[in-house]
C-alpha cells in the first residue's frame, strides 16, 4: 500500500501540469469530433425543469455526411431527423411536418475557438475519476465556469471514443438544472439507414419549410450587440418565419462554444402577450424588452444576468 | 407489435395478466428484439433510481415518494410459475419500484405544471440605467447588483406559448456551434410539448 502510495507521489511530481491539461483537452477534443461521427444508436433519458423525457438516438456518418434521428418515448409523439443539414420534425399528434434547411452543416462556427486552450480562459477543466454509463466505461470531466457568467457542466466520455453518455449542467450553486443520459447504447457497422427511410408524409399534414440560406441573405446587419459578455461571439443572424407570426423574426444566436443564448427581435408588436422581465425554465432563462416599437427576447441555456446583459446590449443601427 | 409487448408488460406488472397471457409473454419475450426491449425498459428503470440524488432537490420528490409508498410491491404470486430468464427480471425488487417512480414523476410532473408559476422581473429603471451606462462605458455589468434588483411578475400562458415556440427555434440554431454535439436537438424535441400550436 505504501509502495504503492509512493509510487502515485512520485508520478504526480514528474508529470508536469501542461501534460495533465493536454490530456483534459484532448478528450475534450475527442467529445467534439465523435459528437458528429460514427454509427451508433441508444436511448437516454433528459431530465430538466422538473420534466423527464426518455428518447430513443439514431446516428450514422459516412463520407462527411451525417444523419442523427431522434425520437421521443413519451408523452406527445415526436420525430426529429437530421440529414445533410436538413432539421425534418415530425409531429403526428398534430399532424405536422416542419423542415429546416440549415446553414452550416459544419461543427463549428469560424469563430468559436476551435482551439480548446481558447475555451479553458473562460472554463476550467478537470479530469476526475471513471465511472460506468450504459454499461460502458467513462472517463469523466468538470468543464467549471471562471465566472458567474456560464453555467457548469461535468460530461461522462466513452473511453474508447470520447462520445458524451452522460451530461449534466449546474449552474454556480452546483445544482444539477439539466441531466441527459445514456441507458442503452450500441455501436454500429454501418449508418443505421432504416431509422432515416422517407416516408410519404399524409395528405392531412401541414408542412412548414424554411430555407434557411435564404433567410441568410434577407437579414441583414442592422441589429447587434453594442458588448457582448466575454467569449460570446455571434455565430447567426437570420430571419425566421414563424408559427404565429405575420412577419419573420430576426435571430442573432451568440456562443462561447458551450453555453448559446438566441435573441429574437420582433417588429411592431400590439399583442399584450409579451414577455417583458425574465423567466426561468430549468437551465433555459429568457429576458424580454422593448426596444423602439421592437420587442427584443433573449433565451438560452445560460444564468439569468448573462441572457438579460445580452438582451440589453441589442441595438439598433441607424 | 411494440404497443402490444407495452400493454402485455404493464399488464403484467399489475397482475392482470391470465396464466395462459403469461406463458404467451414469456414466449414473446424470448425473441432477441423483444429481450433488447425490455433491457432498454429495464435500463431506464434503473437510471431513473440512480438519479434520486438529483430528483430529491426538486418540489416533486415528496409526490413520488408518497406515490410509490402507495404502490404494492408484492410481485403477483402468478410470477411464480415457470418464466424465461428475461421475464424473471421483474421478479426482482427493483423494477416495480422504478415503474412505479416513473409513473409518480409523470403525475407529480402533471400536478407541479397546473400550479406552477412562471415568475419574471419587471423592467427596473434601476437596472437599466445600469446596463446602459456601462454599455455606454464598456466597462463590466455588475452581476451582484444586476441579480439583487430582480423584481418578479407573473407570465401569462400566451407568453409562456411564445417562449416555448422561441426556445425550440433556439435549440435549433444552437446546434452544430458548440462541443455538445446532438444536445440542442435533444433539447429542441424535449421543448416541443410545451409549444402550441395555432
Amino acid at each position: 500500500m505504501i509502495k504503492r502510495l509512493l509510487m502515485i507521489a512520485l508520478l504526480g511530481s514528474v508529470i508536469p501540469g501542461s501534460v495533465l491539461a493536454e490530456s483534459v483537452q484532448s478528450w475534450i477534443n475527442k467529445m467534439s469530433s465523435s459528437s458528429h461521427q460514427g454509427n451508433y444508436q441508444g436511448t437516454f433519458v433528459f431530465w430538466r425543469d422538473q420534466k423527464l423525457e426518455a428518447m430513443h438516438i439514431s446516428h450514422g456518418s459516412k463520407d462527411g455526411r451525417i444523419w442523427v434521428g431522434l425520437e421521443s418515448l413519451n408523452g406527445e409523439s415526436r420525430q426529429l431527423i437530421h440529414q445533410n443539414g436538413e432539421v425534418t420534425s415530425i409531429f403526428p399528434d398534430k399532424h405536422l411536418v416542419s423542415i429546416n434547411e440549415m446553414t452550416s452543416n459544419l461543427p463549428f462556427h469560424p469563430d468559436l475557438p476551435k482551439d480548446i486552450k481558447q475555451l479553458s480562459k473562460h472554463y476550467e477543466l478537470t479530469m476526475l475519476g471513471q465511472d460506468r454509463v450504459a454499461s460502458r466505461e467513462t472517463q469523466v470531466i468538470l468543464v467549471n465556469p471562471k465566472d458567474a457568467l456560464r453555467y457548469g457542466f461535468k460530461y461522462w466520455l466513452d473511453k474508447d471514443t470520447g462520445l458524451m453518455l452522460r451530461c449534466d449542467v449546474f449552474n454556480e450553486k452546483k445544482k444539477v438544472l439539466e441531466h441527459m443520459m445514456f441507458t442503452d447504447f450500441e455501436y454500429l457497422q454501418a449508418p443505421p439507414h432504416e431509422a432515416f427511410k422517407q416516408t410519404a408524409i399524409p395528405r392531412n399534414y401541414k408542412i412548414l419549410k424554411q430555407d434557411e440560406t435564404q433567410s441568410l441573405r434577407k437579414a441583414g446587419d442592422n441589429w447587434f450587440a453594442a458588448q457582448l459578455p466575454e467569449g460570446f461571439v455571434l455565430t447567426k443572424n437570420i430571419l425566421k418565419p414563424m408559427r404565429k407570426k405575420q412577419d419573420s423574426v430576426q435571430q442573432l444566436v451568440f456562443s462561447d462554444g458551450l453555453a448559446s443564448v438566441s435573441v429574437f427581435i420582433d417588429r411592431n408588436v400590439v399583442t399584450p402577450h409579451r414577455l417583458d422581465g425574465h423567466t426561468s425554465m430549468g437551465s433555459v432563462n429568457a429576458f424580454g424588452l422593448m426596444l423602439g416599437d421592437h420587442q427584443v427576447t433573449a433565451i438560452g441555456e445560460a444564468p439569468l444576468d448573462t441572457v438579460k446583459w445580452i438582451a440589453k446590449s441589442i441595438r439598433h443601427r441607424q | 407489435m411494440k404497443e402490444e409487448s407495452g400493454v402485455r408488460i404493464s399488464e403484467f406488472l399489475d397482475g392482470e395478466l391470465s396464466d395462459k397471457e403469461l406463458d404467451h409473454l414469456s414466449r414473446h419475450i424470448q425473441q432477441a428484439e423483444n429481450k433488447k426491449q425490455l433491457q432498454r425498459f429495464a435500463r431506464i428503470g434503473h437510471a431513473l433510481r440512480a438519479e434520486s440524488d438529483i430528483y430529491s432537490s426538486i418540489d416533486v420528490s415528496q409526490a413520488v415518494a408518497n406515490a410509490i409508498a402507495k404502490l404494492p410491491h408484492e410481485i403477483p404470486e402468478r410470477s411464480a410459475q415457470p418464466q424465461s430468464a428475461v421475464l424473471a427480471m421483474f421478479s426482482s425488487n427493483w423494477f416495480k419500484p422504478a415503474i412505479g417512480a416513473t409513473f409518480a414523476a409523470v403525475v407529480a410532473v402533471f400536478t407541479v405544471m397546473l400550479n406552477q408559476t412562471v415568475t419574471g422581473v419587471a423592467d427596473n429603471p434601476a437596472i437599466e440605467t445600469l446596463a446602459q451606462q456601462q454599455i455606454n462605458n464598456h466597462k463590466t455589468i455588475n452581476i451582484t447588483q444586476l441579480a439583487e434588483n430582480a423584481e418578479e411578475i407573473d407570465v401569462d400562458l400566451a407568453v409562456r406559448e411564445e417562449l416555448n415556440n422561441y426556445l425550440v427555434n433556439h435549440a435549433r440554431s444552437a446546434s452544430g456551434g458548440n462541443y455538445q454535439g446532438m444536445v440542442p436537438y435533444v433539447r429542441a424535441v424535449a421543448y416541443e410539448p410545451d409549444r402550441k400550436q395555432k
